[in-house]
């Protein structure tokens, strides 16, 4: 156990699952960095440096540079996982799937049903998201609603250093396509992260802290966010509950449920636009499955429905912050309900 | 010129990771008079919420850091002096007291964690620097790590140092199939008590590292000034299936904290943070394969009592055996296999982990006893 960065934690699951599987393999775009020139190799180690270090310990025929071809990229990682590879394929920012969606969607999401279960496309797609790096609306979406509705997908969305390090460990050993998705503002995030290999389930919800009032639920960047609310609603006198689901496909309707009914009071953050997205989706499960254990309205905290701002003042107003997730927390506890 | 009669209330420090906490309660107010082992204040982090237990009876004079606070681990948070201290001595001690810088900004505290090479195997140790007094080794139970004695540690080292050890497989230690047995696990355990008490050691030992604690304490190469046994694997019949297999079996939140109830004498005493804590390490690669073979080898139905009237026989030092007598995976008539020639503590609002329940108590048990060993 040792304190690492959220990349750190990464890097050493990439580093660990290729010294253990030979069929684990690396590709994307710069993940070396140096490729075809006179310079440095493995120069950049990707756009965000998580896979620095992989080209010298097991060398071109598994860490590869790809041209800037995210079509080619992922279809052929698709492919590789067909033939018995565990590709782990990095999109350097998630609003790029827009070129290769065909690829992800029609096909790796589809084999293993179209061919009666006897394909299996163990695929990790790795890729950044979210807002918050001045980065301007087509390179800062948080597009988890995108993939989550897709059957055959899984999605991974890790909120600290240990979680992102056994969520990709458990990503790279599953048999299906996983996305898996790294928030950009939260890889220099420090934490206690455990040595050895070991994995974090798909479908488990962590829960950060209990408190009878209220539940918060929140995924990635927005968890860290959930945790400074709560602090700031326990000086008033409000004890919240703080769930982060982890992955929203397979999605822990169990303890979603069960929180969401012993406190009564919910309010979900979402980076991702509020249209169809992850908040709207666990609001529906609970006015379905837990209406009657309601207390009050369910309360939503998104970015409003627009593209991502790129001023940084506009930017900074766009996202849910710690402020407006404990406004939504007020406003329900003045429900009597 | 301290008044010894003064004694300082501290912020605790819970595990490696504990910088600060808050208080959350005061269960004691000034002018209170305070029993040892009755809870004095409520403290929480991010992590935990436990009651802090007086370490020593006497009269709460001064709150220092009110309700709502936070301090820093180790610094001052009440004093506590007899009634014939004036007012104005605390006030002249409270003005000349500089705040101890031990739990610096590196988060660790007083807890310091080595990598010690046994025989091959490498083991974690976790040390509460203390004093140059013989020291105090601390060997937990199966599933568990050093980290079930965030509540000892640091209490017991005064004026000595207190290792707590990973047992193989557990915690920081390595992780191997092969050390699994109390022979071979006694035989790693004893180059690592080499390394860090070369001229002998108090063992302490929580239920399967209390088995583990009196082989070692069999062994002549060893220096075992005394052994303290704490609701010890071996001594009573069997062990309560249940809690061994379902502790195997648990992969998910739910069946664990349910497992993780029978430890303890209040089911509310299991946090999400212990539950979450205890899946992380079984998920680690190889532990679960680890902890069935150490279950076969040393919980089994035909192996847990094996060599246990030999290796009664052979121990020489005082022994000490503290139990709960609410104790559901070991049942605490356990402690009447011993009681000959033990001195023996039982505690009503304990289950199997009374150094987690009922901290103070054991603390004064094990430092008592320590004592009067020396003295």
């Amino acid at each position: 156990m040792s304190r690492k960065t959220f990349r750190a934690a990464l890097n050493e699951a990439l580093h660990q699952e290729m010294a253990a599987d030979p069929r684990v393999v690396v590709f994307g775009e710069d993940i070396t960095g140096g490729t075809g020139g006179d310079g440095e190799q493995d120069a950049w180690g990707g756009a965000f440096g998580v896979t620095k270090g992989l080209l010298g310990a097991y060398g071109r025929e598994r860490v590869l540079d790809t041209p800037i071809t995210e079509s080619a990229f992922v279809g052929a990682a698709a492919g590789a996982a067909l033939t018995g590879l565990r590709p782990v394929v990095e999109i350097m920012f998630v609003d790029f799937i827009g070129v290769c969606l065909d690829q992800v969607m029609n096909q790796a999401a589809k084999f293993r049903y179209m061919f009666g279960g006897k394909a299996r496309c163990p695929m990790v797609l790795r890729a950044t998201f979210g807002a918050g790096a001045r980065s301007a609306s087509q390179h800062s979406q948080a597009l988890y609603p995108l993939f989550t509705h897709i059957p055959g997908l899984k999605v991974v969305i890790p909120s600290n250093p240990s979680d992102a390090k056994g969520l990709l460990i458990e990503a790279i050993r599953d048999d299906n396509p996983v996305i898996f998705l790294e928030h950009k503002m939260l890889y220099d995030e420090q934490g206690e992260v455990a040595d050895q290999p070991y994995t974090v389930p798909f479908g488990e919800a962590r829960i950060l802290r209990e408190g009878k009032d209220a539940t918060i639920f929140a995924y990635g960047r927005m968890v860290g966010r959930a945790e400074e609310a709560a602090k700031v609603l326990e000086g008033e006198g409000i004890k919240v509950s703080v769930i982060d689901p982890r992955t929203t496909s397979p999605l822990d309707t169990e303890t979603i449920l069960e929180f969401a009914e012993e406190t009564g009071r919910v309010i979900i953050v979402d980076e991702s636009s509020p249209r169809c997205g992850m908040a709207a989706d666990i609001a529906a499960l609970i006015a379905e499955e837990a209406f009657d254990a309601l207390r009050a309205p369910i309360f939503k905290v998104t970015p409003p429905h627009t593209p991502v701002p790129y001023a940084p003042s506009l930017e900074d107003a766009y996202l849910p912050d710690a402020a407006r997730i404990a406004a939504a927390v007020r406003r329900s506890m003045k429900h009597r309900g | 010129m301290v008044d010894e009669r003064i004694q300082l209330i501290t912020m605790p420090k819970w595990g490696m990771t504990m910088t600060e906490g808050k208080i959350s309660a005061w269960l004691k107010q000034e002018g209170e008079t305070v029993e040892v082992g009755e809870e004095l204040v409520e403290v929480e982090t991010d992590k935990i919420s436990n009651g802090v237990e007086a370490e020593h009876s006497g009269l709460l004079r001064r709150v220092l850091v009110p309700e709502g606070q936070s301090a820093r681990c180790g610094s001052l948070i009440a004093i506590m002096a007899p009634p014939d201290v004036a007012d104005a001595k605390i006030d002249s001690f409270l003005e000349g007291f500089t705040p101890s810088e031990d739990a610096g900004d590196d988060g660790a505290g007083g807890l310091a964690s080595q990598s010690i090479d046994a025989g091959g195997l490498r083991l974690n140790v976790v040390t509460a620097h203390g004093g140059d007094g013989t020291p105090v080794v601390l060997i937990h139970g199966f599933g568990a790590d050093a980290g079930t004695w965030m509540f000892n540690q640091e209490a017991l080292a005064d004026g000595r140092d207190v290792h707590a050890i990973d047992l193989p497989s557990h915690g920081g230690s390595e992780v191997t199939s092969e050390c699994v047995d109390v022979a071979s696990m006694a035989s790693a355990l004893a180059d690592a008590i080499t390394a860090v008490a070369p001229d002998g050691a108090y063992l302490v030992g929580h239920s399967l590292g209390g088995r583990v604690a009196l082989r070692l304490a069999t062994m002549p190469d060893l220096d075992v000034k005394s052994l303290s046994l704490i609701a010890p694997v071996g001594l009573g019949d069997g062990i309560n299936r249940d809690f061994v297999d379902q502790f195997i079996a648990a992969d998910r939140r739910r069946p664990m904290k349910a497992v993780l109830q029978m430890l303890m004498a209040d089911c509310d005493a299991v946090t999400s943070e212990m539950i979450e804590r205890t899946l992380s390490f079984k998920r680690i690669d190889g532990v679960s394969v680890a902890l069935q073979a150490i279950a076969d080898a040393s919980l089994g139905v035909d192996t847990i009592a094996q060599d246990i009237d030999t290796d009664l026989a052979a121990v020489n030092c005082p022994v000490l055996v503290i139990w709960g007598k609410q104790d559901q995976v070991l049942p605490a008539s356990g402690a009447d296999r011993i009681r000959d020639r033990a001195h023996v503590v039982l505690i009503d609002d304990a289950g199997h982990m009374p150094q987690m329940e009922t901290s103070a108590e054991v603390n004064k048990a094990l430092a008592d006893f320590i004592d009067g060993i020396e003295s």
